[in-house]
């Protein structure tokens, strides 16, 4: 495991950030969800080093990460803060940043570079920060949280204002880096994009987790919850006739083109539903889609009022 | 009424040296339209010189049925700005703080009063509206921001990144808020963001702009266009086999490293064919739609990028 | 449900400015510091001179014949001076936020996106800290004529004095003016009320004992000229005692005032502006 937490909390005078908390990160990317307030912040601070735990341990790599600086060449972090020394060009901080971390001035020049041409800063790295627009400022903060090719990244909100085509690009860049051996956590409020980025996920909520691993998985644990999948046919009726023979079926209801299927046993339901498309007793089924699972319904559905 | 909401003909607007928008010409309807572009595609200049801030350098702009150069003020009244960075006023509470911005677009001070406790309540600030602006969460605030610009119950909307900063739940609420206004209220909303999914939950229209002039524009609807006969496939107990089951009956697949394939079928075959692979196969479908281009495809396609072949999105 | 329908309604009343926005800026601006106990204490102890000077009439004009305590045109003069201590705080304690305050909080956005202008929002601002700077000058000098008035049983002393009403107002016009003006082009130079309050200070302490050192040094009278203060006070002083000999100094002073008032609107013209403001 990546990051290893053991009864982890911290608080802050009386506020409490984090509350007992055990969980491991895996290889990969892994979403971190939550809503605002839940303790993802003071979790990422606590997994960089920058916070101390109140009680409990964090260990990254095997190895605890508090006052651990020896650690930290291991960590790439892009907060969520647009903090610059606007009067420095890209290429000066991230090479200031660099030799930070130990690289002498070639090295560093060289890492600088390799991290501007990957977030496609290249020709912009000699302009002064101060004279950036908002998407090159976020691409120039996630440049230097891999600049010295870390193993493990932290992204907090890494996509904020992008627009969409760079958003894009960047989280086929993030798949790129996890392809490459890199383990990255990222957090984000824009569910849609997490989902597009992975299904491993770890969601919290007041200092908290409240569910970690895969999305479908955890989807099909929360049985108390039916499965909703909405099936559009040819003939609606006679897909309902036949679907309400069976007891994996707890309601039907018509809708548009199709119907909408309650279930709380999607295996057998669903092998009933392929076996009769296959055979075309009910005419032809032309799509079948599960309105509910995805992150979104996961998220609210764990995360109430 | 018909006549469309905001016309701009041949509008071009200078930055010292920079052109922001060059020979613009575009109409809005009435309803939800959105406003997209990559930054400084000139987005936020064209609010601005629709709201009368900044004089064309040449070109006309009608709004509401006014001219912009003519009537500002009397556009203003007219029209609500929900800015994207945060903006408040130092020690006030919410109802003082809308209420103020009431009677600044013209009502009565008793009117703007009733107006802002009604609206807080719209945006879901009842219970908190007697709390000082600055203690507020970032959702709040954004709210706070929707209530000012709605207070003197405007003909038109902007809305700059109404969901910015917001948790996952503060995000569908705003976005409900966006649509109920749009559709049930009948304000015109001008939407502007990076979120194709939010423009295309609450707009019917687009506008996309690129290096300050017209990418695209038109209903969503006809700029995606038709779709072909691709389709998104989702199975559980999936495995090499089906694969190539599926292959050999002459339908292409693509995509097995996402977890969604994609699936070519001819015209002529139907899609029972695909369940009844799988019903051989012991395999559930799970999922299983026609692919539709994305909003995402048409910003791609107007600002003349390449499509992206292999969305990878796992739905 | 977030949507709470019933709570909608469109609105059906009257909605006209009819450029009155600088009133309604106004207003809020004057309604705020009357909140605050320390604000309040301050505008009392401003009155404080008035109390004096009001004893000092009475006696005057009923008790003692004495020259001491006679009203005449100078005592005015006097209390006028004597209250730029107080022009000077109520100046920084109303007017360094005015607009500072705005441009931290990003509000001049919404302002701005509302019906009104550039110049409602300067206007309002300006009589905002206008109205309480009058409170301290020009309205208890007023006040201490039409006790004197009262005191003395007939309006001789006005009339034996035609030029006192307007000189009052003249000398209050420009105290209250160049404050106002000078404070909110300050503020409007910042984002921190506190950073506007020391530019101020500086402008009219620090140029005040620089331009006393260097009279002392050089003898020459003609340095009161970097200090608006005391340009001010030159020209106060000739409003009431009529021309001094050096006329061209007269001039000068006048000119210099006029130049700093000119430099303030011209930065507020450059500072208030949507463009920067609406990002």
């Amino acid at each position: 495991m990546i990051i290893a937490t053991e009864r982890l909390s911290k608080w802050y005078g009386q506020v409490s950030g984090l509350n007992d908390v055990t969980v491991s990160v895996p290889e990969g990317i892994t979403g971190l969800l939550g809503p605002n307030g839940a303790g993802k912040s003071t979790f990422m601070k606590l997994v960089t080093g920058q916070l101390r735990p109140s009680t409990g341990t964090v260990r990254v790599f095997g190895e605890p990460i508090w006052g651990n600086p020896a650690q930290y060449h291991k960590l790439g972090f892009c907060p969520e803060q647009d903090a610059f020394y606007d009067h420095m060009t890209g290429r000066e901080w991230l090479e200031a940043l660099a030799e930070l971390h130990g690289m002498n001035a070639d090295t560093a020049h060289a890492a600088a570079t390799r991290a501007l041409e990957a977030v496609d800063l290249l020709d912009a790295g000699d302009r002064k920060i101060g004279g950036y627009s908002k998407g090159m400022r976020q691409r120039v903060k996630l440049a230097q949280a891999i600049a010295h090719d870390p193993a493990l990244l932290i992204l907090d909100e890494p996509l904020s204002g992008m627009d969409p085509l760079m958003r894009r690009r960047t989280i086929r860049l993030i798949k790129e880096w996890a392809r490459a051996g890199k383990t990255v956590v990222v957090s984000s409020h824009i569910l849609h994009e997490i989902e597009a980025m992975t299904s491993n996920i770890l969601l919290m909520h007041n200092g908290r987790i409240v569910a970690e691993g895969d999305v479908h998985q955890i989807r099909a644990l929360i049985d108390e919850h039916p499965h909703r999948v909405w099936i559009r046919a040819q003939d609606p009726h006679a897909v309902a006739r036949l679907l309400l023979g069976g007891d994996d079926v707890s309601s039907v209801k018509f809708a548009e083109e199709g119907v909408i299927v309650e279930t709380a046993k999607p295996d057998a339901f669903y092998t009933r539903l392929t076996a009769l498309a296959a055979s075309g007793e009910a005419g032809a089924i032309e799509e079948v889609t599960s309105p509910d699972d995805n992150l979104q319904a996961v998220f609210s559905y764990l995360v109430k009022q | 009424m018909n006549e469309p909401a905001v016309v701009l003909d041949g509008v071009s607007v200078t930055y010292g040296r920079h052109e922001a928008l060059r020979n613009v010409t575009a109409e809005l309807p009435t309803g939800a339209i959105g406003l997209l572009g990559p930054n400084g595609a000139g987005k936020s200049t064209l609010i601005k010189a629709l709201l009368g801030l900044l004089p064309p350098s040449s070109g006309r702009m009608r709004v509401l049925g006014y001219d912009v150069r003519e009537s500002p003020l009397a556009i203003r009244a007219r029209v609500g700005y929900m800015p994207e960075s945060d903006a408040h006023m130092r020690g006030m509470t919410a109802v003082s703080f809308v209420a103020y911005c009431g009677e600044l677009a013209g009502l009565p001070s008793s009117n703007a009063m009733q107006r802002a406790h009604e609206v807080l309540f719209y945006v879901g600030l009842g219970e908190a509206r007697y709390r000082n602006v600055e203690t507020y969460s970032t959702g709040m605030k954004q709210r706070i921001k929707l209530a000012q610009a709605l207070v003197h119950d405007p003909d038109l909307l902007f809305l700059d990144e109404p969901t910015n900063g917001m948790d996952p739940k503060g995000r569908d609420e705003m976005l409900a808020l966006v649509r109920d206004i749009a559709t049930m209220k009948a304000i015109t909303l001008i939407l502007s963001s990076h979120l194709l999914p939010d423009v295309e939950f609450a707009c019917d229209h687009v506008l996309v702009l690129n290096r300050g002039a017209v990418a695209a524009q038109g209903p969503i609807a006809t700029l995606k266009g038709t779709s072909g006969r691709v389709f998104e496939l989702r199975v559980k107990g999936g495995n090499a086999s089906f694969l190539d089951a599926i292959r050999a009956e002459g339908l292409g697949c693509d995509g097995e490293t996402t977890g969604v394939l994609r699936v070519y079928v001819p015209e002529q075959r139907p899609t029972q064919a695909l369940f009844q692979i799988a019903a051989q196969h012991g395999v559930q479908v799970r999922h299983l739609r026609a692919s539709v281009p994305s909003l995402e495809d048409v910003f791609a396609r107007a600002l003349g990028e390449p499509l992206d072949a292999a969305r990878g999105k796992e739905v | 449900m977030p949507i709470h329908d019933q709570g909608y309604r469109h609105y059906a009343g009257d909605r006209a400015l009819h450029g009155r926005g600088w009133w309604v800026i106004a207003r809020h601006g004057m309604v705020a510091p009357l909140r605050e106990r320390r604000f309040l204490a301050l505008l009392l102890f401003a009155w404080s001179p008035f109390a004096v000077h009001a004893v000092q009439l009475y006696l005057g004009a009923t008790l003692v014949r004495s020259a001491f305590f006679v009203a005449t045109e100078e005592t005015f003069h006097t209390f006028l001076s004597q209250q730029r201590l107080f022009v000077f705080f109520i100046t920084i304690y109303v007017g360094a936020g005015l607009i500072a305050s705005d441009r931290q909080s990003n509000a001049l956005q919404v302002y701005l996106s509302k019906p009104i202008t550039r110049h409602d929002y300067i206007g309002g601002k300006l009589l905002t800290l206008a109205m309480f700077l009058a409170a301290v000058t020009w309205i208890p000098a007023m006040l201490l004529l039409l006790l004197q008035i009262l005191f003395s049983g007939s309006l001789d002393f006005v009339l034996d004095h035609p030029r006192l009403v307007p000189a009052i107002t003249l000398a209050a016009t420009l105290q209250v003016v160049l404050a106002a003006v000078t404070m909110l082009a300050l503020s409007s130079l910042s984002r921190s009320r506190r950073f506007a309050a020391m530019l101020y200070a500086g402008l009219v302490i620090f140029a005040g004992l620089l331009d006393t050192v260097l009279e002392g040094v050089t003898r020459n009278t003609a340095w009161m000229l970097i200090s608006p203060q005391n340009t001010l006070l030159f020209i106060i002083r000739a409003i009431f005692d009529g021309p001094p000999d050096n006329v061209a100094l007269l001039g000068s002073a006048v000119a210099a005032l006029v130049a700093l008032l000119i430099a303030c609107v011209l930065i507020l013209e450059r500072r208030v502006r949507a463009v920067d403001v609406v990002a």
